[in-house]
């Protein structure tokens, strides 16, 4: 039995420690060590005992110590307590513990645990949480058990030196016993407990409105990030690729039409318009531009109406994993985006981006509807902008500035090369965007293989214009960035887009999972008519729309477990995602209605009975009045008798019922007379002499109703042959006892 | 013979207790408890074991019960030297007859008082094993009964090791209750002090129950009545024992059996002639204790005992008693 809740508390011990994994507190080493302990004390329970008796006395001090210095360098709260409570679980969940160290080891992982849920709200975390809540009510079955088996004393801890009997035990011989004792009612009823408990839990989730808690608490920060570093205002050369290597899913779109996309979507994040050496970045004049957009808004208009268009998908919900970027994903033109909440929201019409003021730090989720994949951006304001005069340098840069994507790498040694590339491209013509791009793709393809890994060749030049002159392989930044220097030095303004391409269907649920993995960098290259052409260099990719098209009909559906588990997320995000803030108003309404309703309805019932009770006193009393009033109160009376007796037999027959043994009723109700005897006469001993070591018989046959008592006995536990007349002996149980009790 | 006893006989053998009693207390002072958990011992027909210190009594309340009774008794002085032969007897030639006739050994007797048995070396202990178990001797493949009613009555102490040979596990077994004396009280060693004489020459009692009282009285304990939850509840303690952590090995099926033929002769002491579940509850410790073993070293044996004897009690405080 103290195995067993050994055991269980170790466990809980752990997920409790598990749940911390959801935070970002700097304590991941600390739960990995103190996990590793906790396991072996687990596995083998003498560990503890083998410890010297000096390491627990010093333990506590050197505890205290610990998080006092923790909190010495460190300002913030919270990881400190987290830190204190994980040394104290360990401390805790490794010696020997009494009743009163068991509840302490379910407060504290109890705090590890609500602590995490309130940060977290995700799948992992419930799933851990059932856990606990299972180890938990065991824990405690056996805590009372144990507690039952042993009145009165408490059982004194082991000292350290020494390791106690049950820790001796092999395991097999524990499971032994286990299985020995393990009763499928027991089992049954513990299974019920757990059901009982989760279904609870389950309805009140489902009941109670929603509520944004994280959002409503300061702590935001300790929320752990797990992807890599996602995509921000400036893409170095190496960005993209060390996100593909991450294999966690970025983002999931819940499409309400379930037929399959005619194309694998881009999901364009950032548009980076500006050149430099290490790579391409937003210009301090679009983010500028997009800072001023910021509204707080609960839905964001795309495309203004009018024009025909042909959307797919149905409606987008997409959950963005946090740490992806303040940027949100979107495949296309959009009708409208509806986000859950009132939020400060940039946007760039022009440029079809959209994008929160900071970076969120829980899954993000946000509507689409009326998308459109398309691989051209109409775009009026270009032309305008080309239009006027050059930048002029220390120009306040308030605006985007369509100039700057036709800037390319600075210098006569990277204009030489880049000349000499263009003159291979395009052999002195002036060509369409299109065919530019075309053309530029092939010759960058037929030069460069894709691979994962570059290796620069040296040389005088900016990085892209030694990958451009060389035979290096490159990935898709690459080629992204060299199609786009390329392009503007043949006077086409071009600019990067980075995001996610690819995805997968999932074979569950009727959405798609993009992965980190997805992430991509393409080309748009403005056809100088008003719109911007998606040109995509990489090797593999889209280049080929029928290629394209081909893939996207035979989409890849992942129906492995990973998809079915990711499924269920998503089935809990739906859950827990609400884009109507009304309808939480309105729930809250109907339930503050209701309880001042039912109030108000209550106090009138009252008042009403009040008068009627009031008219029936004040009404004048004849005899007809008399004779009803007195025939109604024995008829009450009546009623009311026969009810009691009825519920005392029934009582009887439910008892019956529930002890199906096969006891003779005589013999149950002269245990059930003796029982109270001795409760009687225990109540009288108290009173009169304490400590007197006399057993239960002797002292309840030393009474005067002595005889009462063998008869009960005999009438329990003799031969039925030798029984007195039962009735006779009941009577005088039942007046031995009241004179007991005078 | 009907299978249960009418109220008069019941009556007379409570009557023959109760003679047996008063006699013992003449020389056993203040230790009534003692006294009938032998007596309850000798009514199951079970053999006792008697621990304790020396000197407090062990062999007096042997010897007082053997000479209560109208029976045989012999005692056995166990030292290392002892052999087996010494114990139940020997075939020896015999010139006159021309054949070998069997000596009969002191265990030839109706109560054998087998004292300091740790003494003696495992194969004399052994030789009493199948004496306490079967009730006869085999000595050259010839059986001999010894006296009806028998019972072994044995000492030990449980403190001094030196030089002894414990008591396997297989023999505690055989011992139907295991009890130890303790001291007096005040009052009580007081007026043992003034007794005017020492020594079991002192002990000048008279037998006061025959024996065939005795084999009456132990054939009724037998049939005393169990009622079924009773006998689950003996069964859950039993069961109980073998679940405990502490124990190194749970009471076997013997342990069970003589748990409630020893609940049934407490009832007849009591004059009942059925089994309350309190019988059950004051014959746990001495039936069971010596058959388990901790399944941890402790310091010493009494440590061990009494470790032993407070699992005992919680098991037992912790299953539901049949009412």
């Amino acid at each position: 039995m103290r195995r067993l809740k050994w055991l269980l508390g170790g466990a809980l011990a752990l997920v409790s420690l598990g749940t911390v994994f959801f935070l970002d507190v700097e304590a991941l080493g600390l739960v990995g060590v103190a996990g590793a302990v906790i396991l072996a004390a687990l596995v083998w329970p003498r560990l503890p005992s083998r410890v010297p008796a000096l390491v627990w006395k010093l333990a506590v001090p050197a505890i205290i110590l610990a998080a006092a210095a923790d909190f010495y360098f460190n300002p913030e709260t919270l990881p400190v307590l987290i830190r204190l409570a994980i040394l104290l679980v360990l401390y805790r969940a490794t010696a020997y513990r009494g009743k009163r160290e068991d509840l302490q080891l379910i407060v504290l992982g109890l705090f590890l645990v609500v602590v995490a849920g309130v940060l977290t709200v995700s799948l992992g975390f419930a799933f851990l949480l059932l856990l606990f809540t299972a180890c938990a009510l065991g824990f405690l079955f056996v805590i009372t058990l144990i507690g039952a088996a042993e009145p009165g004393g408490v059982a004194a801890l082991p000292t350290a030196g020494e390791a106690p009997a049950w820790a001796r035990l092999g395991w097999a011989k524990v499971f032994a016993r286990l299985r020995l004792v393990a009763d499928w009612r027991l089992l049954g009823f513990a299974a019920a407990l757990f059901a009982g408990v989760v279904g609870v839990s389950a309805l009140l989730f489902l009941v109670i409105p929603r509520f944004e808690i994280a959002s409503g608490f300061f702590l935001g920060k300790y929320i752990t990030r797990k992807s890599r570093t996602g995509f921000t205002e400036t893409l170095k050369f190496g960005d993209v690729s060390e996100l593909i290597k991450d294999d966690s899913v970025a983002l999931r779109a819940d499409l309400s039409d379930a037929t399959p996309l005619p194309e694998v979507p881009y999901w364009r994040l950032v548009v980076l318009d500006e050149y430099s050496p290490q790579g391409f970045k937003i210009s301090t004049g679009l983010k500028n531009e997009m800072l001023r957009t910021q509204r707080t808004v609960q839905a964001v208009r795309g495309r203004s109406g009018g024009r025909r268009i042909t959307d797919v998908g149905g409606v987008w919900t997409i959950y963005v994993e946090p740490g992806v970027s303040r940027f949100l994903p979107l495949p296309g033109d959009f009708g409208l985006l509806r986000l859950r909440e009132m939020q400060p929201v940039q946007t760039s019409p022009a440029l079809r981006l959209a994008a929160l003021r900071v970076e969120p730090l829980t899954m993000t989720a946000y509507q689409l509807d009326g998308v459109e994949l398309s691989p051209t951006l109409a775009d009026a304001r270009t032309a305008r902008l080309l239009a006027q005069d050059a930048v002029a340098p220390g120009r306040d840069e308030r605006t985007a500035d369509p100039r700057l994507s036709l800037r390319g790498p600075p210098g006569a040694v990277n204009r030489a090369v880049i000349g000499r590339a263009l003159e291979e491209i395009t052999h002195g013509k002036k060509l369409a965007a299109a065919e530019f791009a075309a053309r530029a793709t092939a010759w960058l393809q037929a030069k460069h293989a894709y691979a994962l890994s570059v290796r620069l060749p040296p040389g005088d030049g900016d990085d892209i214009v030694r990958w451009l002159d060389s035979n290096e392989p490159g990935f898709c930044e690459y080629f992204a960035a060299g199609l786009t220097v390329l392009a503007r030095a043949a006077g086409h303004p071009a600019r990067v887009v980075a995001g996610f391409h690819g995805g997968t269907r999932n074979a569950f649920e009727n959405y798609y999972m993009v992965k980190n993995s997805d992430a991509h960098a393409w080309v748009e290259i403005y056809d100088g008519r008003g719109a911007w052409l998606r040109a995509d260099p990489t090797p593999g990719n889209g280049a080929r729309p029928g290629a394209d098209a081909a893939r996207a009909a035979q989409q890849t559906q992942d129906s492995s477990w990973s998809a079915r588990f990711d499924s269920l997320r998503v089935i809990w995000y739906r859950r827990i995602v609400n884009f109507d803030s009304r309808q939480q108003v309105e729930m809250l309404d109907q339930v503050k209605t209701f309880t001042t309703d039912s109030g108000t309805r209550l106090r009138e019932v009252l008042e009403a009975f009040g008068m009627k009770l009031k008219a029936w006193a004040m009404a004048p009393w004849d005899k007809a009045r008399m004779v009803r009033t007195g025939s109604e109160l024995i008829i009450g009376v009546a009623t009311l008798w026969v009810l009691v007796v009825g519920a005392f037999r029934f009582r009887g027959r439910w008892r019956a019922w529930r002890a199906p043994e096969k006891i003779d009723p005589v013999r149950r109700e002269a245990g059930e007379h003796l029982a109270r005897l001795r409760e009687v006469n225990a109540g009288g001993e108290r009173q009169e002499a304490r400590g007197r070591a006399a057993s239960d018989e002797r002292r309840v046959t030393s009474e005067a109703h002595g005889g009462v008592v063998a008869e009960l006995q005999r009438l329990r536990y003799g031969r039925r042959e030798t029984w007195p007349e039962p009735r006779a002996v009941f009577r005088r149980a039942k007046r031995a006892r009241s004179l007991a009790r005078k | 013979m009907s299978d249960f006893a009418p109220a008069t006989e019941i009556a007379s053998a409570r009557a023959a207790l109760a003679r047996l009693q008063a006699n013992m207390r003449l020389t056993i002072r203040g230790k009534d408890d003692v006294i009938d958990r032998t007596l309850v011992c000798l009514l199951a027909g079970g053999h006792l074991l008697i621990e304790d210190l020396p000197g407090v009594g062990k062999t007096t309340l042997a010897y007082s019960l053997a000479r209560s009774m109208d029976c045989a008794f012999s005692r056995i002085q166990f030292t290392s030297d002892l052999l087996p032969t010494d114990v139940t007897g020997v075939s020896i030639y015999d010139e006159t007859v021309k054949e070998f006739v069997f000596k009969q050994g002191p265990v030839f007797a109706n109560v054998v008082l087998a004292d300091e048995i740790n003494r003696a070396t495992p194969k004399t202990q052994s030789a009493l094993l199948e004496v306490m178990d079967r009730a006869r001797v085999t000595v050259d493949g010839a059986a001999h009964a010894v006296g009806s009613p028998f019972m072994v009555v044995a000492t030990q102490n449980p403190v001094d090791y030196e030089g002894t040979f414990p008591l396997p596990e297989s023999q505690m077994d055989r011992f139907l209750m295991r009890i130890a004396m303790g001291y007096p009280l005040p009052g009580d060693e007081l007026e043992i002090l003034r007794a005017p004489r020492l020594g079991y020459d002192a002990i000048a009692l008279n037998a006061v129950v025959t024996r065939t009282e005795l084999l009456q009285l132990q054939a009724l304990a037998g049939r005393g009545f169990v009622e079924d939850t009773v006998l689950d509840y003996i069964l859950k303690i039993v069961t109980a024992t073998r679940t405990e952590a502490e124990f190194k090995a749970g009471a076997s099926v013997r342990g069970g059996l003589s748990l409630r033929i020893a609940a049934q002769a407490r009832a007849l002491l009591l004059g009942r002639d059925f089994v309350i579940p309190e019988d059950v509850q004051e014959m746990v410790a001495p039936v069971l204790a010596h058959r388990l073993s901790l399944a941890r070293q402790t310091s010493d044996a009494l440590e061990e005992r009494r470790t032993v004897v407070a699992a005992l009690r919680r098991i037992v405080a912790a299953i539901a008693v049949p009412e």
